[in-house]
Protein backbone atom coordinates (compact mmCIF):
# COMPACT_ATOMS: atom_id res chain seq x y z
CA UNK A 1 0.00 0.00 0.00
CA UNK A 2 1.45 3.46 -0.85
CA UNK A 3 0.23 6.36 -0.07
CA UNK A 4 0.85 9.92 -1.03
CA UNK A 5 0.11 13.03 0.87
CA UNK A 6 -0.26 15.58 -0.97
CA UNK A 7 0.61 18.71 0.95
CA UNK A 8 1.26 22.93 0.97
CA UNK A 9 3.35 24.82 2.79
CA UNK A 10 2.11 28.46 3.14
CA UNK A 11 4.06 31.01 3.53
CA UNK A 12 4.10 32.30 7.26
CA UNK A 13 2.99 35.90 6.69
CA UNK A 14 0.10 36.06 4.20
CA UNK A 15 0.53 39.10 1.72
CA UNK A 16 -0.33 39.57 -1.57
CA UNK A 17 2.39 41.05 -3.93
CA UNK A 18 1.97 44.45 -5.12
CA UNK A 19 2.99 43.95 -8.34
CA UNK A 20 2.02 40.16 -9.49
CA UNK A 21 -1.79 40.44 -7.23
CA UNK A 22 -0.40 37.03 -6.16
CA UNK A 23 0.95 35.76 -2.82
CA UNK A 24 3.88 36.33 -1.72
CA UNK A 25 5.91 33.67 -1.00
CA UNK A 26 9.14 34.80 -0.81
CA UNK A 27 9.41 34.21 3.28
CA UNK A 28 9.66 30.97 5.11
CA UNK A 29 6.77 28.51 5.17
CA UNK A 30 5.40 25.98 7.10
CA UNK A 31 2.88 23.07 6.95
CA UNK A 32 -0.56 24.00 8.14
CA UNK A 33 -2.45 21.80 10.88
CA UNK A 34 -4.83 20.78 8.28
CA UNK A 35 -1.44 19.13 6.76
CA UNK A 36 -0.24 17.73 9.64
CA UNK A 37 -3.63 15.62 10.10
CA UNK A 38 -3.69 14.73 6.53
CA UNK A 39 0.12 13.48 6.90
CA UNK A 40 -1.12 11.63 10.45
CA UNK A 41 -3.78 9.81 7.99
CA UNK A 42 -1.48 8.44 6.05
CA UNK A 43 0.79 6.85 9.16
CA UNK A 44 -2.41 5.42 10.44
CA UNK A 45 -3.16 3.48 7.22
CA UNK A 46 0.46 2.18 7.04
CA UNK A 47 0.42 1.15 10.93
CA UNK A 48 -3.19 -0.92 9.49
CA UNK A 49 -1.85 -2.16 6.25
CA UNK A 50 1.91 -1.86 6.37
CA UNK A 51 3.70 0.31 2.61
CA UNK A 52 4.94 3.22 2.51
CA UNK A 53 3.88 7.34 2.80
CA UNK A 54 5.24 9.94 0.68
CA UNK A 55 4.95 13.26 1.46
CA UNK A 56 4.59 15.37 -2.31
CA UNK A 57 4.34 19.30 -2.38
CA UNK A 58 4.54 21.40 -5.41
CA UNK A 59 6.54 24.70 -3.89
CA UNK A 60 9.54 26.81 -4.71
CA UNK A 61 12.84 24.73 -3.62
CA UNK A 62 13.06 27.07 -0.67
CA UNK A 63 10.21 25.50 1.12
CA UNK A 64 11.07 21.97 0.99
CA UNK A 65 12.72 21.92 3.84
CA UNK A 66 9.01 22.64 5.82
CA UNK A 67 8.38 19.01 4.75
CA UNK A 68 11.23 18.00 7.72
CA UNK A 69 8.54 17.88 10.42
CA UNK A 70 6.38 15.23 8.19
CA UNK A 71 8.93 12.96 8.12
CA UNK A 72 9.68 13.72 11.58
CA UNK A 73 6.42 12.25 12.08
CA UNK A 74 7.39 9.25 9.91
CA UNK A 75 6.78 9.66 6.76
CA UNK A 76 9.31 7.59 4.87
CA UNK A 77 10.58 10.37 2.20
CA UNK A 78 9.60 13.06 0.34
CA UNK A 79 9.30 14.91 -3.01
CA UNK A 80 9.32 18.03 -4.15
CA UNK A 81 8.34 18.78 -8.13
CA UNK A 82 9.75 22.83 -8.22
CA UNK A 83 10.69 25.54 -10.86
CA UNK A 84 10.00 28.85 -12.10
CA UNK A 85 7.75 27.49 -14.69
CA UNK A 86 5.48 26.71 -11.52
CA UNK A 87 5.57 29.98 -10.65
CA UNK A 88 1.49 31.63 -10.99
CA UNK A 89 0.38 28.06 -11.58
CA UNK A 90 -3.39 27.98 -10.99
CA UNK A 91 -5.93 24.77 -10.54
CA UNK A 92 -5.26 23.38 -14.25
CA UNK A 93 -1.41 23.45 -13.79
CA UNK A 94 -1.07 22.63 -10.21
CA UNK A 95 -3.09 19.60 -10.63
CA UNK A 96 -1.43 18.59 -14.04
CA UNK A 97 1.88 18.90 -12.18
CA UNK A 98 0.69 16.96 -9.06
CA UNK A 99 -0.77 14.21 -10.78
CA UNK A 100 1.97 13.13 -13.10
CA UNK A 101 4.43 12.79 -10.08
CA UNK A 102 1.26 10.82 -8.35
CA UNK A 103 1.12 8.74 -11.42
CA UNK A 104 5.29 8.29 -11.08
CA UNK A 105 5.08 6.78 -7.68
CA UNK A 106 2.55 4.98 -8.51
CA UNK A 107 0.01 5.62 -5.02
CA UNK A 108 -2.77 3.56 -4.23
CA UNK A 109 -4.44 6.23 -2.41
CA UNK A 110 -3.71 10.08 -2.13
CA UNK A 111 -4.81 12.25 0.61
CA UNK A 112 -5.04 15.86 0.73
CA UNK A 113 -6.14 17.88 3.59
CA UNK A 114 -8.86 20.19 3.02
CA UNK A 115 -8.66 23.85 1.77
CA UNK A 116 -5.21 25.73 2.75
CA UNK A 117 -5.31 29.09 4.16
CA UNK A 118 -4.36 30.78 0.76
CA UNK A 119 -6.14 29.32 -1.85
CA UNK A 120 -9.18 26.58 -3.48
CA UNK A 121 -7.62 23.72 -1.98
CA UNK A 122 -11.35 22.56 -1.87
CA UNK A 123 -11.18 22.03 -5.80
CA UNK A 124 -7.62 20.39 -5.71
CA UNK A 125 -8.70 17.26 -5.18
CA UNK A 126 -11.30 16.88 -7.57
CA UNK A 127 -8.89 18.27 -10.30
CA UNK A 128 -6.55 15.92 -9.45
CA UNK A 129 -9.16 13.18 -9.19
CA UNK A 130 -9.99 13.77 -13.06
CA UNK A 131 -6.25 13.79 -14.34
CA UNK A 132 -5.60 10.47 -12.48
CA UNK A 133 -9.18 8.91 -13.50
CA UNK A 134 -9.80 8.15 -9.65
CA UNK A 135 -12.38 8.36 -7.51
CA UNK A 136 -12.70 10.81 -5.18
CA UNK A 137 -13.77 10.97 -1.23
CA UNK A 138 -14.33 14.74 -0.14
CA UNK A 139 -14.69 16.01 3.39
CA UNK A 140 -14.02 13.31 5.01
CA UNK A 141 -13.44 12.91 8.88
CA UNK A 142 -12.96 9.43 9.25
CA UNK A 143 -10.87 6.71 7.10
CA UNK A 144 -10.62 3.33 6.85
CA UNK A 145 -8.93 1.11 4.41
CA UNK A 146 -9.77 -2.57 3.97
CA UNK A 147 -9.88 -4.98 1.78
CA UNK A 148 -9.01 -3.06 -1.14
CA UNK A 149 -11.50 -0.08 -0.44
CA UNK A 150 -11.51 3.01 0.95
CA UNK A 151 -14.54 3.85 3.20
CA UNK A 152 -15.19 7.47 4.83
CA UNK A 153 -17.14 9.31 6.83
CA UNK A 154 -18.23 12.50 5.03
CA UNK A 155 -19.27 15.63 6.62
CA UNK A 156 -21.20 18.50 4.17
CA UNK A 157 -23.66 20.74 4.28
CA UNK A 158 -26.03 18.31 3.96
CA UNK A 159 -25.17 15.88 7.19
CA UNK A 160 -23.35 13.08 8.03
CA UNK A 161 -23.09 10.44 5.37
CA UNK A 162 -20.94 7.46 4.94
CA UNK A 163 -19.14 6.70 1.45
CA UNK A 164 -17.34 4.28 -0.33
CA UNK A 165 -14.90 3.58 -3.37
CA UNK A 166 -12.51 1.43 -5.10
CA UNK A 167 -8.58 1.96 -4.47
CA UNK A 168 -6.64 3.57 -5.67
CA UNK A 169 -8.59 6.60 -4.86
CA UNK A 170 -8.16 10.46 -3.96
CA UNK A 171 -9.04 11.04 -0.43
CA UNK A 172 -9.73 14.77 0.74
CA UNK A 173 -10.16 15.21 4.88
CA UNK A 174 -12.30 17.70 6.03
CA UNK A 175 -10.27 20.34 8.48
CA UNK A 176 -8.07 18.90 11.13
CA UNK A 177 -9.79 15.47 11.59
CA UNK A 178 -6.95 13.99 13.93
CA UNK A 179 -4.29 14.42 16.47
CA UNK A 180 -0.80 14.66 14.51
CA UNK A 181 1.41 12.88 16.40
CA UNK A 182 3.96 14.11 18.13
CA UNK A 183 7.93 13.10 16.75
CA UNK A 184 10.62 12.21 19.20
CA UNK A 185 13.86 13.98 19.53
CA UNK A 186 15.67 10.91 17.95
CA UNK A 187 12.67 11.34 15.08
CA UNK A 188 13.98 14.79 14.59
CA UNK A 189 17.74 13.81 13.97
CA UNK A 190 16.58 10.66 11.49
CA UNK A 191 14.55 12.99 9.49
CA UNK A 192 17.39 15.06 8.57
CA UNK A 193 18.50 11.43 7.32
CA UNK A 194 15.70 11.09 4.95
CA UNK A 195 15.34 12.17 1.09
CA UNK A 196 13.55 14.84 -0.21
CA UNK A 197 13.83 14.04 -4.10
CA UNK A 198 13.70 17.47 -6.29
CA UNK A 199 11.62 17.30 -9.16
CA UNK A 200 11.30 19.49 -12.03
CA UNK A 201 8.13 19.70 -14.96
CA UNK A 202 10.71 18.95 -17.11
CA UNK A 203 11.89 15.65 -15.55
CA UNK A 204 7.88 14.90 -15.64
CA UNK A 205 7.69 15.16 -18.88
CA UNK A 206 6.16 18.38 -18.95
CA UNK A 207 6.85 21.11 -21.29
CA UNK A 208 7.48 24.32 -19.69
CA UNK A 209 5.29 26.44 -22.49
CA UNK A 210 2.08 25.02 -20.95
CA UNK A 211 2.81 25.37 -17.03
CA UNK A 212 2.79 28.21 -14.84
CA UNK A 213 1.02 31.47 -15.59
CA UNK A 214 1.66 30.68 -19.19
CA UNK A 215 -0.59 27.52 -19.40
CA UNK A 216 -2.96 28.95 -16.68
CA UNK A 217 -6.96 29.97 -17.86
CA UNK A 218 -7.42 32.23 -14.70
CA UNK A 219 -5.64 35.77 -14.05
CA UNK A 220 -5.97 38.49 -11.20
CA UNK A 221 -6.62 41.67 -12.81
CA UNK A 222 -6.29 43.95 -9.98
CA UNK A 223 -5.70 43.31 -6.20
CA UNK A 224 -6.32 45.84 -3.33
CA UNK A 225 -7.23 46.37 0.45
CA UNK A 226 -11.03 46.32 0.90
CA UNK A 227 -12.79 48.41 2.59
CA UNK A 228 -12.43 48.21 6.36
CA UNK A 229 -15.87 47.34 7.93
CA UNK A 230 -16.19 50.61 9.74
CA UNK A 231 -14.67 51.47 13.15
CA UNK A 232 -15.95 49.76 15.90
CA UNK A 233 -17.55 51.72 18.83
CA UNK A 234 -16.06 49.87 21.75
CA UNK A 235 -17.20 49.33 25.49
CA UNK A 236 -15.33 47.46 28.48
CA UNK A 237 -17.91 46.52 30.50
CA UNK A 238 -18.23 47.56 33.56
CA UNK A 239 -21.30 45.97 34.95
CA UNK A 240 -23.06 48.58 32.46
CA UNK A 241 -22.00 47.19 29.11
CA UNK A 242 -25.27 45.35 29.16
CA UNK A 243 -27.15 48.57 28.53
CA UNK A 244 -25.30 49.78 25.80
CA UNK A 245 -25.99 46.94 23.87
CA UNK A 246 -29.86 47.23 24.16
CA UNK A 247 -29.62 50.63 23.45
CA UNK A 248 -27.21 49.93 19.99
CA UNK A 249 -30.44 47.08 18.93
CA UNK A 250 -33.06 49.63 19.40
CA UNK A 251 -31.00 51.99 17.39
CA UNK A 252 -30.25 49.96 14.72
CA UNK A 253 -34.23 48.60 15.17
CA UNK A 254 -32.84 44.56 15.63
CA UNK A 255 -35.50 44.45 18.79
CA UNK B 1 -23.05 40.21 -27.53
CA UNK B 2 -24.74 37.11 -26.69
CA UNK B 3 -23.31 35.15 -23.75
CA UNK B 4 -24.82 31.95 -22.69
CA UNK B 5 -24.69 30.46 -19.15
CA UNK B 6 -25.65 27.49 -17.35
CA UNK B 7 -26.09 27.53 -13.24
CA UNK B 8 -26.25 24.09 -11.08
CA UNK B 9 -28.54 24.29 -8.24
CA UNK B 10 -29.24 21.60 -6.25
CA UNK B 11 -32.75 22.35 -4.49
CA UNK B 12 -33.40 20.75 -0.62
CA UNK B 13 -36.15 19.17 0.60
CA UNK B 14 -38.16 20.46 -2.67
CA UNK B 15 -37.32 24.00 -3.05
CA UNK B 16 -34.47 26.16 -4.76
CA UNK B 17 -32.35 27.53 -1.61
CA UNK B 18 -32.15 31.14 -1.57
CA UNK B 19 -28.97 31.58 -1.81
CA UNK B 20 -28.68 29.62 -5.69
CA UNK B 21 -31.12 31.79 -6.95
CA UNK B 22 -28.79 34.67 -5.77
CA UNK B 23 -26.37 32.62 -7.84
CA UNK B 24 -29.24 32.74 -11.07
CA UNK B 25 -29.51 36.36 -10.64
CA UNK B 26 -26.22 36.77 -10.91
CA UNK B 27 -25.74 34.97 -13.45
CA UNK B 28 -28.99 36.74 -14.93
CA UNK B 29 -27.28 39.76 -14.98
CA UNK B 30 -24.51 39.62 -17.28
CA UNK B 31 -25.92 36.69 -19.38
CA UNK B 32 -28.70 36.78 -22.12
CA UNK B 33 -29.68 33.18 -22.43
CA UNK B 34 -29.46 31.40 -18.68
CA UNK B 35 -30.21 27.92 -18.11
CA UNK B 36 -30.55 26.19 -14.93
CA UNK B 37 -29.45 22.63 -14.53
CA UNK B 38 -32.30 21.38 -11.66
CA UNK B 39 -31.70 17.78 -10.33
CA UNK B 40 -34.90 16.40 -8.80
CA UNK B 41 -36.20 13.51 -6.96
CA UNK B 42 -38.95 11.70 -7.69
CA UNK B 43 -42.10 13.55 -6.17
CA UNK B 44 -40.49 17.38 -6.57
CA UNK B 45 -42.72 19.80 -7.85
CA UNK B 46 -40.85 20.40 -11.04
CA UNK B 47 -43.06 22.86 -12.57
CA UNK B 48 -43.32 25.21 -9.31
CA UNK B 49 -39.44 24.66 -9.08
CA UNK B 50 -39.48 25.90 -12.75
CA UNK B 51 -41.54 28.72 -12.44
CA UNK B 52 -39.35 29.92 -9.74
CA UNK B 53 -36.18 29.57 -11.39
CA UNK B 54 -37.76 31.58 -14.01
CA UNK B 55 -38.98 34.47 -12.11
CA UNK B 56 -35.06 34.88 -11.45
CA UNK B 57 -34.36 34.42 -15.06
CA UNK B 58 -33.70 30.90 -15.74
CA UNK B 59 -34.89 30.91 -19.82
CA UNK B 60 -34.80 27.06 -20.13
CA UNK B 61 -34.16 24.87 -17.07
CA UNK B 62 -32.66 21.40 -17.93
CA UNK B 63 -34.69 19.04 -15.70
CA UNK B 64 -32.62 15.30 -14.49
CA UNK B 65 -34.07 12.93 -12.67
CA UNK B 66 -32.80 10.47 -9.92
CA UNK B 67 -29.14 11.41 -9.95
CA UNK B 68 -26.93 10.22 -7.33
CA UNK B 69 -25.32 13.16 -4.81
CA UNK B 70 -21.96 12.70 -6.39
CA UNK B 71 -20.14 14.13 -8.51
CA UNK B 72 -19.04 12.33 -11.44
CA UNK B 73 -22.62 12.10 -12.90
CA UNK B 74 -22.96 16.32 -12.72
CA UNK B 75 -19.43 16.21 -14.42
CA UNK B 76 -20.71 13.81 -16.76
CA UNK B 77 -23.88 16.22 -17.77
CA UNK B 78 -22.43 19.55 -17.68
CA UNK B 79 -19.75 18.50 -20.15
CA UNK B 80 -22.33 16.71 -22.53
CA UNK B 81 -24.51 19.75 -22.42
CA UNK B 82 -21.28 22.19 -22.71
CA UNK B 83 -20.44 19.85 -25.64
CA UNK B 84 -23.89 20.18 -27.37
CA UNK B 85 -23.92 23.64 -27.37
CA UNK B 86 -20.91 25.68 -25.64
CA UNK B 87 -21.43 27.90 -22.28
CA UNK B 88 -19.45 31.30 -21.49
CA UNK B 89 -20.31 30.66 -17.66
CA UNK B 90 -21.04 27.71 -15.79
CA UNK B 91 -22.05 29.10 -12.59
CA UNK B 92 -22.73 27.28 -8.60
CA UNK B 93 -23.29 28.20 -5.17
CA UNK B 94 -20.16 27.47 -3.00
CA UNK B 95 -20.53 23.95 -1.16
CA UNK B 96 -18.95 20.39 -0.86
CA UNK B 97 -20.52 19.52 -4.07
CA UNK B 98 -20.53 22.20 -5.89
CA UNK B 99 -16.72 22.04 -5.42
CA UNK B 100 -16.15 18.72 -6.00
CA UNK B 101 -17.92 18.93 -9.65
CA UNK B 102 -15.98 22.17 -10.52
CA UNK B 103 -12.53 21.21 -9.83
CA UNK B 104 -13.29 18.00 -12.37
CA UNK B 105 -14.84 20.07 -14.61
CA UNK B 106 -12.13 22.43 -14.77
CA UNK B 107 -9.69 19.64 -16.20
CA UNK B 108 -12.34 17.86 -17.95
CA UNK B 109 -12.78 20.96 -20.01
CA UNK B 110 -9.64 22.87 -19.65
CA UNK B 111 -11.44 26.17 -18.34
CA UNK B 112 -10.59 28.48 -15.27
CA UNK B 113 -12.17 28.26 -12.28
CA UNK B 114 -12.70 31.40 -9.58
CA UNK B 115 -14.20 30.66 -6.63
CA UNK B 116 -15.35 32.61 -3.21
CA UNK B 117 -16.95 35.35 -5.89
CA UNK B 118 -19.16 37.78 -4.33
CA UNK B 119 -19.79 39.20 -7.36
CA UNK B 120 -19.93 39.29 -11.33
CA UNK B 121 -19.31 42.06 -13.65
CA UNK B 122 -19.47 42.65 -17.42
CA UNK B 123 -16.37 45.05 -17.86
CA UNK B 124 -15.67 46.02 -21.50
CA UNK B 125 -17.86 42.83 -22.97
CA UNK B 126 -15.28 40.85 -20.44
CA UNK B 127 -16.74 38.95 -17.22
CA UNK B 128 -14.98 40.07 -14.22
CA UNK B 129 -14.92 38.38 -11.13
CA UNK B 130 -15.10 39.99 -7.72
CA UNK B 131 -13.62 38.27 -4.65
CA UNK B 132 -12.42 38.97 -1.27
CA UNK B 133 -8.98 37.40 0.24
CA UNK B 134 -6.76 36.67 2.92
CA UNK B 135 -9.44 36.94 5.28
CA UNK B 136 -11.19 39.33 3.43
CA UNK B 137 -8.75 42.21 4.16
CA UNK B 138 -8.47 42.15 0.11
CA UNK B 139 -10.55 42.33 -2.73
CA UNK B 140 -9.38 41.17 -5.80
CA UNK B 141 -10.63 41.03 -9.35
CA UNK B 142 -10.25 37.79 -10.87
CA UNK B 143 -10.88 36.92 -15.15
CA UNK B 144 -11.28 34.09 -17.32
CA UNK B 145 -8.69 33.05 -20.10
CA UNK B 146 -10.75 31.24 -23.18
CA UNK B 147 -14.67 29.62 -21.61
CA UNK B 148 -16.53 28.08 -20.48
CA UNK B 149 -15.46 30.95 -17.24
CA UNK B 150 -16.58 28.42 -13.91
CA UNK B 151 -17.63 30.53 -11.28
CA UNK B 152 -17.99 29.58 -7.53
CA UNK B 153 -20.46 32.19 -5.64
CA UNK B 154 -20.31 32.86 -1.75
CA UNK B 155 -23.74 32.75 -2.47
CA UNK B 156 -25.00 34.69 0.97
CA UNK B 157 -23.28 38.10 -0.74
CA UNK B 158 -25.58 37.82 -3.51
CA UNK B 159 -28.91 39.66 -3.68
CA UNK B 160 -31.69 37.68 -5.36
CA UNK B 161 -33.10 39.60 -8.53
CA UNK B 162 -36.72 38.84 -8.84
CA UNK B 163 -38.84 39.48 -11.95
CA UNK B 164 -42.26 38.60 -11.57
CA UNK B 165 -43.39 38.81 -15.37
CA UNK B 166 -40.75 36.93 -16.47
CA UNK B 167 -41.70 34.13 -18.51
CA UNK B 168 -42.10 30.46 -17.87
CA UNK B 169 -39.08 28.88 -18.80
CA UNK B 170 -38.29 26.20 -21.54
CA UNK B 171 -38.28 22.82 -19.69
CA UNK B 172 -36.14 20.05 -21.30
CA UNK B 173 -35.37 16.35 -19.26
CA UNK B 174 -31.66 15.30 -19.40
CA UNK B 175 -30.55 12.18 -19.73
CA UNK B 176 -27.70 10.85 -17.15
CA UNK B 177 -25.53 9.75 -19.75
CA UNK B 178 -24.79 5.85 -19.15
CA UNK B 179 -20.55 6.22 -18.65
CA UNK B 180 -20.15 8.41 -15.22
CA UNK B 181 -16.55 7.56 -14.56
CA UNK B 182 -15.14 6.01 -11.50
CA UNK B 183 -18.16 4.86 -8.62
CA UNK B 184 -18.08 5.99 -5.46
CA UNK B 185 -21.43 4.96 -3.15
CA UNK B 186 -23.19 6.93 -0.71
CA UNK B 187 -24.71 6.13 1.98
CA UNK B 188 -28.18 8.49 0.92
CA UNK B 189 -29.38 8.27 4.43
CA UNK B 190 -27.90 11.09 6.25
CA UNK B 191 -26.83 10.61 10.18
CA UNK B 192 -27.05 14.55 9.98
CA UNK B 193 -30.24 15.89 7.74
CA UNK B 194 -31.17 18.13 10.95
CA UNK B 195 -28.78 20.64 9.22
CA UNK B 196 -31.95 22.06 7.00
CA UNK B 197 -33.65 22.14 10.16
CA UNK B 198 -31.86 24.10 12.20
CA UNK B 199 -33.00 27.27 10.26
CA UNK B 200 -29.58 29.07 10.16
CA UNK B 201 -29.37 29.69 6.59
CA UNK B 202 -33.04 31.80 6.89
CA UNK B 203 -31.71 33.25 10.26
CA UNK B 204 -32.28 37.11 10.83
CA UNK B 205 -30.93 36.83 13.82
CA UNK B 206 -28.23 34.71 15.08
CA UNK B 207 -26.77 34.49 18.66
CA UNK B 208 -23.32 32.32 18.47
CA UNK B 209 -20.84 30.92 20.64
CA UNK B 210 -17.09 29.63 20.54
CA UNK B 211 -14.54 28.20 22.59
CA UNK B 212 -14.93 30.90 24.75
CA UNK B 213 -17.81 29.46 26.19
CA UNK B 214 -15.77 27.65 28.44
CA UNK B 215 -18.42 24.84 28.91
CA UNK B 216 -21.81 23.03 26.92
CA UNK B 217 -24.08 24.30 30.50
CA UNK B 218 -23.59 27.99 28.71
CA UNK B 219 -24.91 27.05 25.40
CA UNK B 220 -27.94 27.69 27.67
CA UNK B 221 -26.85 31.12 28.02
CA UNK B 222 -27.16 31.44 23.82
CA UNK B 223 -30.33 29.71 23.85
CA UNK B 224 -32.02 32.18 26.13
CA UNK B 225 -31.15 35.39 24.59
CA UNK B 226 -31.94 33.96 21.09
CA UNK B 227 -35.29 32.76 22.44
CA UNK B 228 -35.79 36.74 23.41
CA UNK B 229 -34.33 38.16 20.16
CA UNK B 230 -36.13 35.63 17.79
CA UNK B 231 -32.76 34.09 16.66
CA UNK B 232 -31.13 30.84 15.91
CA UNK B 233 -27.94 29.70 17.91
CA UNK B 234 -24.69 29.42 16.10
CA UNK B 235 -21.37 28.28 17.01
CA UNK B 236 -17.79 27.93 16.14
CA UNK B 237 -16.39 24.89 15.10
CA UNK B 238 -14.56 23.84 18.17
CA UNK B 239 -17.61 23.76 20.18
CA UNK B 240 -18.86 21.17 17.49
CA UNK B 241 -15.85 19.40 17.96
CA UNK B 242 -16.27 19.34 21.98
CA UNK B 243 -20.05 17.78 21.07
CA UNK B 244 -21.05 20.82 22.84
CA UNK B 245 -24.08 21.68 19.70
CA UNK B 246 -25.01 19.98 16.65
CA UNK B 247 -22.73 20.42 13.77
CA UNK B 248 -26.29 21.99 11.74
CA UNK B 249 -25.53 24.75 13.31
CA UNK B 250 -21.77 25.46 13.10
CA UNK B 251 -20.82 28.58 11.15
CA UNK B 252 -17.76 29.37 8.75
CA UNK B 253 -15.63 27.63 6.17
CA UNK B 254 -17.00 24.02 6.74
CA UNK B 255 -20.18 24.86 8.37
CA UNK B 256 -22.98 27.06 7.26
CA UNK B 257 -22.77 30.60 5.53
CA UNK B 258 -25.06 33.36 7.30
CA UNK B 259 -26.08 36.62 6.54
CA UNK B 260 -28.49 37.84 9.42
CA UNK B 261 -29.44 41.21 9.72
CA UNK B 262 -27.96 40.90 13.57
CA UNK B 263 -24.90 38.52 14.18
CA UNK B 264 -23.70 38.03 17.87
CA UNK B 265 -20.99 36.64 18.46
CA UNK B 266 -20.01 35.50 21.86
CA UNK B 267 -16.46 34.38 22.94
CA UNK B 268 -15.42 33.72 19.21
CA UNK B 269 -11.97 34.93 18.30
CA UNK B 270 -12.22 35.58 14.59
CA UNK B 271 -10.56 33.02 12.56
CA UNK B 272 -10.91 33.28 8.71
CA UNK B 273 -12.51 30.22 8.48
CA UNK B 274 -15.12 31.50 10.93
CA UNK B 275 -15.15 34.79 9.41
CA UNK B 276 -15.86 33.33 6.12
CA UNK B 277 -19.29 32.32 7.22
CA UNK B 278 -20.97 35.70 9.04
CA UNK B 279 -19.00 38.40 7.79
CA UNK B 280 -22.13 39.25 5.02
CA UNK B 281 -24.22 40.06 8.28
CA UNK B 282 -25.76 43.20 8.84
CA UNK B 283 -24.70 43.92 11.85
CA UNK B 284 -22.44 42.26 14.38
CA UNK B 285 -21.59 43.18 17.99
CA UNK B 286 -18.83 40.87 19.40
CA UNK B 287 -18.82 40.02 23.73
CA UNK B 288 -14.79 38.79 24.14
CA UNK B 289 -12.75 39.33 27.28
CA UNK B 290 -9.60 39.45 24.83
CA UNK B 291 -9.51 43.19 23.90
CA UNK B 292 -6.94 42.58 20.65
CA UNK B 293 -9.69 39.44 19.25
CA UNK B 294 -9.63 39.95 15.66
CA UNK B 295 -13.34 39.53 15.97
CA UNK B 296 -13.36 43.63 16.89
CA UNK B 297 -12.01 44.41 13.63
CA UNK B 298 -15.47 43.10 11.66
CA UNK B 299 -17.77 44.18 14.13
CA UNK B 300 -20.10 47.20 14.26
CA UNK B 301 -20.24 47.00 18.62
CA UNK B 302 -17.45 45.40 20.33
CA UNK B 303 -18.22 45.15 24.21
CA UNK B 304 -14.86 43.61 25.94
CA UNK B 305 -15.83 41.92 28.73
CA UNK B 306 -17.15 38.35 30.48
CA UNK B 307 -19.76 36.56 28.00
CA UNK B 308 -20.94 34.59 31.30
CA UNK B 309 -21.86 38.18 32.70
CA UNK B 310 -23.08 40.10 29.91
CA UNK B 311 -25.13 37.34 28.08
CA UNK B 312 -27.72 36.84 30.65
CA UNK B 313 -27.71 40.92 31.86
CA UNK B 314 -28.72 41.34 28.23
CA UNK B 315 -31.16 39.11 28.46
CA UNK B 316 -32.63 40.22 31.36
CA UNK B 317 -32.60 43.63 30.30
CA UNK B 318 -34.66 42.65 26.94
CA UNK B 319 -37.42 40.47 29.22
CA UNK B 320 -37.69 43.66 31.41
CA UNK B 321 -38.15 45.68 28.72
CA UNK B 322 -40.68 43.91 26.32
C1 LIG C 1 -9.98 23.77 7.06
C2 LIG C 1 -10.55 24.43 8.27
C3 LIG C 1 -11.89 24.65 8.34
C4 LIG C 1 -12.46 25.29 9.44
N1 LIG C 1 -13.79 25.52 9.45
C5 LIG C 1 -14.32 26.23 10.48
C6 LIG C 1 -15.71 26.58 10.50
O1 LIG C 1 -16.48 26.21 9.63
N2 LIG C 1 -16.16 27.30 11.53
C7 LIG C 1 -15.37 27.72 12.56
O2 LIG C 1 -15.87 28.40 13.46
N3 LIG C 1 -14.07 27.39 12.58
C8 LIG C 1 -13.52 26.65 11.58
N4 LIG C 1 -12.21 26.32 11.62
C9 LIG C 1 -11.45 26.59 12.86
C10 LIG C 1 -10.95 27.99 12.98
O3 LIG C 1 -9.67 28.07 12.39
C11 LIG C 1 -10.80 28.41 14.45
O4 LIG C 1 -9.98 27.48 15.10
C12 LIG C 1 -12.12 28.50 15.17
O5 LIG C 1 -13.04 29.30 14.44
C13 LIG C 1 -11.92 29.11 16.53
O6 LIG C 1 -13.13 29.04 17.23
P1 LIG C 1 -13.39 30.00 18.47
O7 LIG C 1 -13.34 31.40 18.02
O8 LIG C 1 -14.63 29.51 19.11
O9 LIG C 1 -12.19 29.64 19.47
P2 LIG C 1 -10.90 30.46 19.86
O10 LIG C 1 -10.17 30.91 18.67
O11 LIG C 1 -10.21 29.66 20.88
O12 LIG C 1 -11.48 31.77 20.53
C14 LIG C 1 -12.14 31.79 21.76
C15 LIG C 1 -12.35 33.23 22.12
O13 LIG C 1 -13.13 33.33 23.29
C16 LIG C 1 -12.64 34.40 24.11
N5 LIG C 1 -13.08 34.13 25.48
C17 LIG C 1 -12.60 33.22 26.36
N6 LIG C 1 -13.32 33.24 27.50
C18 LIG C 1 -14.28 34.18 27.34
C19 LIG C 1 -15.34 34.66 28.17
N7 LIG C 1 -15.58 34.16 29.38
N8 LIG C 1 -16.11 35.65 27.69
C20 LIG C 1 -15.91 36.17 26.44
N9 LIG C 1 -14.93 35.75 25.62
C21 LIG C 1 -14.13 34.76 26.06
C22 LIG C 1 -11.15 34.36 23.89
O14 LIG C 1 -10.59 35.63 24.16
C23 LIG C 1 -11.06 34.00 22.41
O15 LIG C 1 -11.02 35.15 21.58
C24 LIG C 1 -11.64 25.68 10.53
C25 LIG C 1 -10.28 25.42 10.46
C26 LIG C 1 -9.72 24.82 9.36
C27 LIG C 1 -8.26 24.59 9.32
Amino acid sequence: MKTVVCVKPVPMALALDADSGRLDRSGGSLLTGVDESAVESALRVRDECGGEVVVLAMVPEAAAEALRPALAMGADRAVVVTGAALEGADLLVTSEVLAAAVRRLEADLVILGASSGDGAGALLWSALGERLGLPVLSRAVEVTVAGGRLGATRQTETGVHAAETSLPAVLALSGEVCLPRYPSFRDVIAAKKKTVEVLTPESLGLAAADLGASGSRTRVLAAAPAPARGSAELVEDDGHAHERVVDFLVERRLV
Amino acid sequence: MSRRALVVVEPRSGRVPAGQLGVLSAAARVCDAVEVLLPVADGDPVEELAGELGRHGAGTVRVVTGLPATSAPRVAVVAALHAAEPYDLVAFENSSLSADVAGALAVRLGAGVCWDLSGLDDVDGELVGRRLALADSTSVDVGWVGGPALAIFRTAALDTVLNPAGDAPRVVPVQVPAETGPDVVLDETPSGADVVRSGLDTADIVVAGGRGLGSQENIALLEELASVLGGVVGVSMPVVDRGWYPYAHQVGQTGRTVRPRLYLACGISGAVQHRVGMSRSGTVIAINTDPQAPIFDLCDLGVIGDLTEVVPRITALLRERS
